[in-house]
């Protein structure tokens, strides 16, 4: 008579059972760790490559924050491990392709919007429903620049994505700056 | 031995006829998941082991003078889960042989004047992604971040990037302040820096 192991419920032979049913218990046995060590195997593999994207504008470029659409237009992939992003459908966005809680997040560095007297700030948008901005003061030393990030719930799959803008508050001169460097990123941090 | 289980290749008898030699059946088997065991427990020691690792300078004021950019020398190692990837190199945050990978970095820095801050005074943190060439470090990248506070003797300053280190690469944080008060003396009251994995190249 088989029993089961007390925590993985495994198939074990006790000392009645006959040798005539050792080779059908040995399979089942060999199938049932088998099945959990490929499970392990795939959730190792999984964690080592969680869905992950990183997009950049590398290229200094002339930013108008009143332009429509506004979101910031990456030029650079920089990793993409699950098909997140492709610039020459949307250089904007990063889909959040799977459900969890993700972070997503952005840097961006300016020459500012012509005024010490002006914030510029950065904010990241989820699918209209979720952001967050960080902000910095444009200053005399030339630059502004502000990074930032999240964590956002993603409920369904292929519908949300991320997008990133850069604006000004209060004492700015123009709507034009100059984007010297960005990046926005968004990985999957564990299941919901 | 004749069966094959289908996703690792454990073998098994698989007809009573080979169960005359069940114990050697058994053997096998038991060496193969040992082997993929071992495989695996490994691997989620790395996992686990380069996680994250969490830096701070001690509580105590370090004075930095008027006007000027200055290093902050971490010097307490608050969590380091590193003893793979990451580590501490004695300035900031270090990657170790097999620490290739993307990482997210914060830095928080809290600065105080002990004089008077006139309006227009600023504080800059920067993180410098340095890496190892020639026998020393060039600088890969920086990032800024900047508090700008008329009148108040507290700043807080806070920063994040997503950084592709490999081994050997460095990332140290650095305080700039200027349009301090002539009077006024700036000290570095609380800095934290972290970096988290958030997938490995290998």
């Amino acid at each position: 008579m088989t029993d089961l192991t007390a925590t993985q419920r495994l198939l074990r032979t006790t000392p009645t059972d006959t040798p005539r049913q050792m080779s059908t218990y040995l399979q089942t046995l060999a199938e049932q760790v088998d099945r959990r060590m490929a499970t392990q195997a795939y959730n190792q593999r999984r964690s080592k490559r969680r869905p992950f994207a990183m997009l950049e504008v590398g290229t200094e470029v002339a930013y108008d924050a009143s332009a429509f659409p506004d979101e910031v237009s990456f030029d650079t992939i920089s990793e993409d491990t699950a098909g997140l992003a492709d610039l020459s459908l949307d250089p904007h966005v990063i889909n959040l392709a799977v459900t969890g809680w993700w972070c997503v997040g952005g840097y961006a560095h300016t020459t500012g919007f012509g005024s010490a007297a002006s914030d510029t700030q950065v904010t990241i948008n989820v699918s209209g429903g979720l952001f967050v901005a960080g902000s910095v003061r444009d200053g005399a030393i030339g630059l502004a620049a502000v990074g930032a990030s999240f964590l956002a719930r993603v409920p369904t799959p292929g519908t949300y994505q991320a997008k990133m803008n850069i604006s000004w508050n209060g004492g700015s001169t123009t709507s034009v700056t100059t984007l010297r460097y960005a990046q926005m990123w968004a990985w999957k941090v564990r299941d919901l | 031995m004749t069966g094959y289980t289908p996703n690792r290749g454990y073998p098994f008898p698989s007809s009573e006829r080979e169960t005359g030699n069940g114990a050697a059946a058994t053997e096998v088997f038991a060496r193969a998941v040992a082997a993929d065991l071992d495989v695996i427990d490994a691997g989620w020691a790395t996992e686990l082991q380069h996680s994250t690792i969490v830096l701070t300078i001690a509580s105590d004021l370090t004075p930095l003078g008027s006007g000027g950019l200055y290093g902050v020398s971490m010097d307490t190692v608050v969590k380091l889960t590193a003893g793979v990837g990451l580590k501490f190199s004695g300035a900031g945050i270090g990657v170790a042989t097999d620490g290739d990978g993307w990482y997210h970095i914060t830095g928080q820095c809290h600065s105080k004047a002990n004089g008077t801050i006139t309006a227009g005074a600023q504080h800059r943190v920067q993180l410098e992604h340095l890496g190892a060439e020639y026998g020393g470090f060039v600088t890969k990248r920086m990032y800024y971040s900047e508090s700008f506070q008329a009148g108040s003797l507290d700043m807080y300053t806070t920063i994040e990037a997503v950084v592709h280190l490999v081994a050997g690469d460095e990332v140290r944080m650095r305080f700039f302040h200027t349009n301090t008060g002539s009077d006024a003396r700036v000290v570095v009251a609380g800095t934290r820096l972290t970096g988290t994995l958030i997938v490995s190249d290998s």
